[in-house]
């Protein structure tokens, strides 16, 4: 009996502890809403179940998790239902002819901290291929993103929550730049 | 009697030498401008000239500005109302855009919709050099003290590019270079003494700014 409790109090610590050094990074997706006029062509965001939910793994600690899914996925519907009016992200119809079908991909994570790169900054580097098609044309389209914020006397979790924020950040104008040139095409 | 108005004459004339006056650097800028304008001032986040710590200038510049009767905006107001234009690029060598960005549609009507006459782009930095002297501090059973002195200098520079937004013109870059002495002296208890030479650029240049501003 005096066992069973021994094994039951050793699993609880056991547990608490994992659970305490899981650290939970929350990616704030900082883009401004302003007022534009949208454009009335019809988009399909190609969504995939991979992309909306990938976590990243920090190759060197286990613990350090981030659902980077979760952000770029608001992100992208974000910024393209910001500039156009008529936005799927469901499941396209056969009968439904959109102007544009915008399928992202990310082909490229990393995240480093001092103790690994030897500098005195976090950095962050991004890459996405966006598909985009239309009835006319299919590209691949590439944005980089890279940023880096200093170590400084915050926890780590909080400045990899900010220095993930500014990366989106920088994606998403990046993003922008390139569908306002798309809703303006004739 | 007379002794109680002799005192209050004194104690009136100490006060008044006593006060300081701030001499108005340039009373006839002041009236020369009519409307009160309108400046963002943007960080230049570019060559890591601007270390995280180097937030002051922005900051003291912005005062200096406010002063002389400016509306100010800060970095990330101006970013957020013209995004994505003004997004700094880390990914490539030339991070801020260049001035011929002030020719988009859409940039252009986001920036008359906030009013800005100029944009000033802001970067600085402040070098240490070398640092004399000696400061111990021991603590013992019967207490602890600090003794010894110790002194540095530093270098403050300060960029500023300015742009006018209606005639889409860089009208200059304005630096201004201060240096000064930081000074630490411990007898029991230490006494440190900071520099000014950042406050000091950054009144030269907000003066300079000021100047390219009404030049125009």
């Amino acid at each position: 009996m005096i066992k069973t409790k021994e094994l039951l109090l050793i699993l609880i610590v056991t547990v608490s502890t994992t659970n305490c050094t899981k650290q939970s990074i929350f990616i704030n997706v900082d883009i401004p809403n302003q007022i534009s006029n949208l454009s009335k062509k019809q988009i399909f965001l190609n969504i995939t179940s991979e992309f909306e939910n990938f976590i990243y793994q920090h190759p060197q600690k286990q613990s350090l998790s981030i659902d980077i899914g979760t952000a770029q996925t608001f992100l992208f519907k974000k910024v393209v239902k910001k500039l156009f009016a008529r936005v799927q992200t469901e499941g396209l119809s056969p009968s439904s002819t959109p102007d544009f079908v915008i399928k992202p991909k990310l082909i490229n994570i990393e995240l480093s901290r001092p103790e690994e790169s030897g500098l005195t900054s976090f950095e962050c580097r991004f890459k996405y291929m966006i598909l985009i098609r239309t009835q006319e044309y299919v590209q691949n389209h590439i944005i980089l993103a890279y940023s880096r914020t200093p170590k400084m006397n915050k926890n780590e979790t909080q400045i990899i929550a900010e220095l993930m924020s500014k990366c989106i950040r920088t994606i998403g104008s990046k993003l922008e730049i390139k569908l306002l040139e798309l809703a303006n095409e004739v | 009697m007379k002794f109680n108005i002799f005192f209050t004459l004194i104690l009136i004339i100490f006060i008044t030498c006593c006060t300081k006056q701030y001499p108005n650097l340039s009373p006839s800028l002041d009236r020369k401008i009519n409307k009160f304008p309108k400046i963002a001032i943007v960080k230049k986040t570019d060559k890591s000239l601007f270390p995280a710590n180097e937030d002051f200038f922005i900051t003291c510049l912005t005062k200096e500005l406010r002063r002389k009767k400016f509306i100010v905006i800060g970095d990330k107001e101006f970013r957020d109302h013209t995004f994505p234009f003004f997004e700094s690029d880390e990914a490539t060598m030339n991070v801020e855009p260049s001035i011929d960005i002030l020719q988009q549609k859409i940039l252009q009507k986001r920036i008359d919709t906030l009013g800005v006459d100029y944009i000033v782009w802001i970067s600085g930095q402040t070098d240490y050099l070398d640092k004399v002297g000696a400061v111990s501090c021991t603590l013992g059973l019967y207490g602890g003290g600090c003794y010894g002195y110790t002194s540095q200098k530093d270098q403050s520079n300060i960029q500023a590019e300015l742009w006018h937004v209606a005639k889409k013109k860089l009208l200059g870059f304005n630096t201004a270079t201060a240096s000064g002495k930081s000074h630490l002296f411990a007898f029991i208890l230490p006494i440190p003494i900071p520099s000014d030479s950042r406050q000091k650029s950054c009144e030269e240049l907000s003066r300079s700014v000021l100047l390219e501003i009404i030049k125009n």
